[in-house]
């Protein structure tokens, strides 16, 4: 796969805000992020910040709606891999862009956690005039943190999180501090 | 992809083995199941998660919902077998403190109760 981490490859997906469809989804992100290098364990992790995603534009932007569309696209590249979502429902509130403190036994508001956790950027465009443009990117993590037998994520507060209002498409939140150089896996 | 499971009793634990993907299609099936022994007041639920390829936060919560409902009545929910990405899941979520979790079904009975 040496050719393949040399160049971008944008891969392309439609489907419909159906939970089935998830699977089949989650399947391409995490052989996207094959192809860009990264290990097994950290391929589900990407798929799994792709699928929180998904399940927020399903339950919130959709109302549970399982016919309208969702675009996915993945560009894994020598240095990692970037995802784009993008959806035509209602904008995010506030409240589902918060990630809610881990460790505990309350039953919703860990996506965001999961999301900010596994990736790098974490960009929220809600400047377009229906729905949200969701753009994801992670960085291949170094050799000496990435194994087979451990995925890699990082302390969410290190993650670069803006929200995009301005239509423009300039920044007019960044909730989040620029993400600092990755630590090992598993930090606690 | 659907959730397969079947339920065995190895005194004294019941234990519900499940088999796919635990996400937001599957969470409301699993949830009902759960929810479903729970009410039955098992003393002892062993979930074996070793033949489960994927679990999201969905899945986490309906997990997390059972834990609640059997708390109500002293019951006791042990997971056992979880694959590597499924353990990482649980360990990106700080929820390792939070279940019981075990190697294998053996060993969750095995385990004297905490």
């Amino acid at each position: 796969m040496t050719s393949a981490r040399t160049r971008a490859m944008p891969i392309e997906l439609s489907v419909t805000s159906d939970p089935r469809q998830m699977t089949v989804v989650r399947a391409v992100v995490a052989k996207a992020s094959g192809l860009a290098g990264f290990t097994e364990r950290d391929q589900a992790m990407v798929a799994l910040a792709v699928d929180e995603v998904c399940t927020n534009i399903i339950k919130y932007s959709y109302r549970n709606d399982p016919t309208r569309p969702i675009r996915v696209r993945c560009v894994p590249g020598p240095s990692g891999i970037e995802i784009v979502i993008r959806d035509f429902g209602e904008k995010p509130r506030e409240a589902t862009l918060t990630p809610k403190r881990p460790g505990t036994t309350r039953l919703g508001g860990r996506g965001m956690h999961f999301l900010l956790s596994i990736m790098d950027k974490v960009v929220f465009d809600v400047s377009p005039t229906k729905g949200t443009i969701s753009r994801l990117a992670k960085a291949l993590p170094a050799p000496s943190a990435a194994t087979e037998e451990s995925a890699t994520w990082h302390n969410p507060d290190t993650t670069t999180f803006i929200v995009r209002r301005a239509k423009d498409g300039k920044a007019d939140a960044q909730v989040r501090p620029p993400a600092k150089p990755r630590r090992a896996a598993h930090p606690q | 992809m659907a959730i397969a499971h079947s339920i065995r009793e190895a005194a004294p634990a019941t234990v519900v083995e499940f088999k796919g993907e635990i996400d937001l299609a599957n969470s409301p099936e699993v949830r009902k199941l759960l929810r479903g022994l729970a009410k039955e007041k098992k003393k002892l639920l062993i979930c074996d998660l070793s033949k489960v390829e994927y679990i999201d936060s969905s899945g986490i919560a309906t997990l997390l919902d059972c834990l609640k409902e059997m708390r109500k009545y002293k019951g006791v929910l042990r997971l056992a077998g979880l694959p590597g990405t499924v353990h990482d899941v649980f360990r990106l979520a700080k929820l390792e403190g939070v279940f019981e979790i075990f190697a294998d079904v053996a060993a969750a009975l095995a385990a004297p109760p905490k």
